[in-house]
């Protein structure tokens, strides 16, 4: 430990860390730097915001195995406003972490040598940072403002000066910043990282007392309502419930930016309503309502911004009626591209681009949102689920800010109002009237439910022919010789002249009990018709049951080509009869009696008939039929709301 | 939706099996009573003039 004066109030000041450069007077608020010989004044430095952070400056920890202990911290304040922290972590082998935190979120990163980095105006947000051997995504470009610090920190914190970044973002959470702060730039990579991987001191923790901004219940400047701010540490803007009117939130005081002439549209869930979504109770701090024009016609929707300790910041929206629960993903988790986006295995398809307008605000946000403020919004879907990119860009100031810009990814996940209107315990919400962008489609999956169907009546057919396999009767070749003309069939009634020969009848055979008989006719006519009349003569008793069959076969060739129709087989199946011996008699006709004809006639008894299959798969396919028209009907209503509309999803 | 379906097949299916299981089928119309004369006549059957005599089959 090194004790010194300090140089500016003469107070005691101790670098505690021997590799530590700053510290922070904690009696004048100087930023001291350490020089080769003596202390340097860098500036006073204004007092902390306090915050809901779990840190604190002396906790320590443990990462990745290594003792660490917080020595440092500093905040900074992005361009477009929103403050997040920066603590600085020096390790028992002499390295010093960066542990950044932002909206409940915590970054873990160390200074890595990396030499040849890429300038920062040659950085493009969402594309990737070239020549770097690990893949990383430029997730976000600009300039920060040194708003305060405290403790000991690794280098020169000058007060004020402006920290130009270029935040990166990998696979598997991986994180880097480019610092461009220094004529040379500085690389940090590492982690998101939790709470419970960085092993906290939990009695240090647990001890530290619960500070909040003081700036509830303040009066609205314009109307004077009461205000009651729920998340103060993080708020930058306030639309005032009562007025309207969007108010600036900076170090606990409101100013007035904008004073509305009327209110815009209410809310649906109350301001200050808590649910619990990820299993944790959020609360809804903010609601807005935005707007894009798609082909000239203006789409309206409202998001509520949720808000608790655990995770952060969160998102409802509600477009048409339809819910979605929204939570932010790592640049570099969603893979990019003109029709689809991937993430996390899964294909989201392009379903609309569109600048997306701010309309009104209620309540607080975590950033300087501004009514007009427009974004570029791309949405891909893949129900339930829908991923959205908001790319935002801004100039550079004269204030030593360079321009830049964010890319942000979030990842919605459809609820439906029934789940809206329990979690919330409301009355009622209004039910949509059109399909949603990821809306479930219910009606999704009859293919494959069609397909087991037809796959079990198959099964059962092939089961029964095991168990009641066919039992051959005859197998025939049959020859009616040429029946001169004068034999044809006589009028009804009247008896012919000679008797027919074109008659067949088979020996005696045995039927089975419970068992159906089929007869198939194999013939090779060909632009011809024969009729069969069979009869099946139980000889026991003389009593006949008679049947047709009836073949038809012609074919030719038109303007239209070749058409065939008929078949040159036919069949007939008699319902199972009595057990007992019976004789077949067959009768023929046909269309050239004058000239021979022979066929195949095959009999035997059956378990299974192709017209009951038939009527099973038409059973069990049918509901399916309807479902996949459905289906096809309700991803028609999804797309028609899409700029890519006529395209459907087709992954039943 | 589905459990409708799926209820609806297990008795479709019910009936198939046992359709085929005890040999159901659509009628084939009333069993028709042959006249002795064809029946015990050599070649009745076959005779036109006894099947048609004593019963009238076919078309």
């Amino acid at each position: 430990m090194t004790t010194a004066n300090c140089p500016t109030c003469g107070g005691p000041i101790e670098f505690k860390i021997g590799s530590s450069f700053l510290v922070v007077c904690p009696h004048c608020r100087s930023a001291i730097a350490r020089l080769d010989r003596d202390l340097k004044d860098l500036g006073k430095v204004a007092a902390l915001v306090e915050t809901d952070s779990p840190l604190t400056i002396g906790l320590s920890g443990k990462y990745n195995g290594k003792s660490f202990r917080l020595t440092g911290r500093a905040q900074l304040r992005h361009a477009l406003g929103g403050v997040w922290d920066e603590w600085y972590a020096a390790f028992d082998d002499n390295r010093w972490g960066w542990l950044a935190e932002a909206q409940g979120r915590f970054y873990m990163s160390f200074e890595e040598a990396v030499p040849d980095l890429p300038a920062f105006d040659s950085l493009a947000v969402g594309e990737p940072v070239p020549k770097l051997k690990i893949p990383l995504i430029v997730s976000e470009k600009g300039g920060a403002k040194y708003a305060s610090a405290d403790g000991e920190i690794p280098y020169a914190l000058v007060p004020d000066s402006t920290s130009i970044y270029a935040d990166l973002s990998g696979e598997h959470g991986l994180f880097a910043t480019i610092d461009y702060s220094d004529e040379k730039p500085v690389f940090y990579a590492g982690k998101e990282v939790t709470l419970a991987q960085l092993s906290l001191d939990a009695g240090a923790a647990q001890a530290k007392p619960e500070k909040r901004v003081a700036i509830t219940n303040l009066g609205c400047p314009n109307c004077g309502g009461s205000l009651e701010l729920r998340a103060p540490d993080a708020t930058e803007r306030v639309g005032c419930p009562y007025c309207g009117s969007l108010l600036d939130c900076t170090q606990g005081k409101f100013s007035l930016l904008q004073a509305l002439k009327k209110k815009g549209e209410q809310p649906l869930l109350q301001l200050g309503s808590v649910a619990e979504f990820e299993g944790v109770k959020q609360i809804v701090i903010g609601f807005m309502k935005r707007s894009c024009v798609v082909e000239g016609a203006t789409y309206y929707w409202t998001e509520y911004l949720l808000y608790s300790k655990a995770l952060g910041f969160r998102w409802l929206v509600r477009s048409d009626n339809h819910w979605s629960y929204v939570k932010p993903l790592q640049t570099a988790q969603v893979r990019p591209g003109d029709k689809f986006a991937y993430f996390a295995g899964k294909t989201f398809k392009r379903f609309q681009d569109a600048p997306a307008k701010v309309e009104s605000v209620l309540g607080e946000f975590y950033w300087k949102v501004t009514i007009g403020e427009t974004v570029a919004t791309s949405d891909f879907i893949c129900p339930p689920q829908m991923l959205s990119c908001e790319r935002t860009s801004y100039a550079g100031d004269d204030k030593g800010h360079p321009g830049g810009g964010e890319i942000a990814w979030s990842l919605g996940e459809y609820i439906s109002p029934d789940e809206i209107q329990t979690k919330f315990k409301l009355a009622a919400l209004p039910s949509p009237q059109t399909v949603g962008a990821c809306q479930p489609n219910p009606h999704q999956g009859w293919f494959m439910t069609g397909v087991k169907g037809v796959a079990a009546v198959f099964a059962l057919t092939i089961a029964l022919s095991i168990i009641f396999p066919s039992d051959p009767i005859f197998d025939q070749e049959i020859k009616f010789e040429a029946q001169p003309a004068a034999k044809t069939v006589s009028a009804a009634g009247s008896e012919p002249a000679v008797e027919s020969t074109s008659v067949w009848v088979s020996e005696p055979f045995e039927l089975k009990a419970h068992k159906k008989i089929s007869i198939e006719a194999k013939t090779n006519l060909d632009n011809s018709w024969m009729g069969l009349e069979g009869a099946l003569i139980d000889e026991t008793n003389g009593e006949v049951l008679p049947f047709e069959l009836d073949i038809e076969y012609y074919h030719g060739t038109d303007s239209d080509g070749s058409w065939s129709e008929g078949s040159q087989d036919g069949s007939h199946y008699i319902a199972a009869q009595p057990a007992g011996k019976y004789v077949m008699r067959i009768e023929g006709h046909w269309e050239r009696m004058a000239q021979p004809i022979s066929f195949h006639l095959v009999a035997e008894q059956t378990s299974i008939d192709p017209v009951y299959v038939f009527l099973a798969l038409f059973w069990v396919m049918i509901f399916p039929a309807i479902g996949i028209v459905r289906k096809f009907m309700f991803e028609s209503g999804r797309w028609s709301e899409s700029m890519y509309g006529g395209s459907s999803s087709s992954d039943d | 939706m589905r459990k409708f379906y799926w209820l609806s097949n297990l008795g479709v299916m019910a009936l198939y099996g046992s359709a085929s299981a005890f040999g159901w089928g659509f009628s084939d119309g009333p069993r028709e009573k042959l006249s002795a004369d064809a029946r015990t006549s050599p070649g009745g059957y076959r005779s036109y003039h006894f099947w048609h005599s004593g019963f009238r089959g076919g078309k």
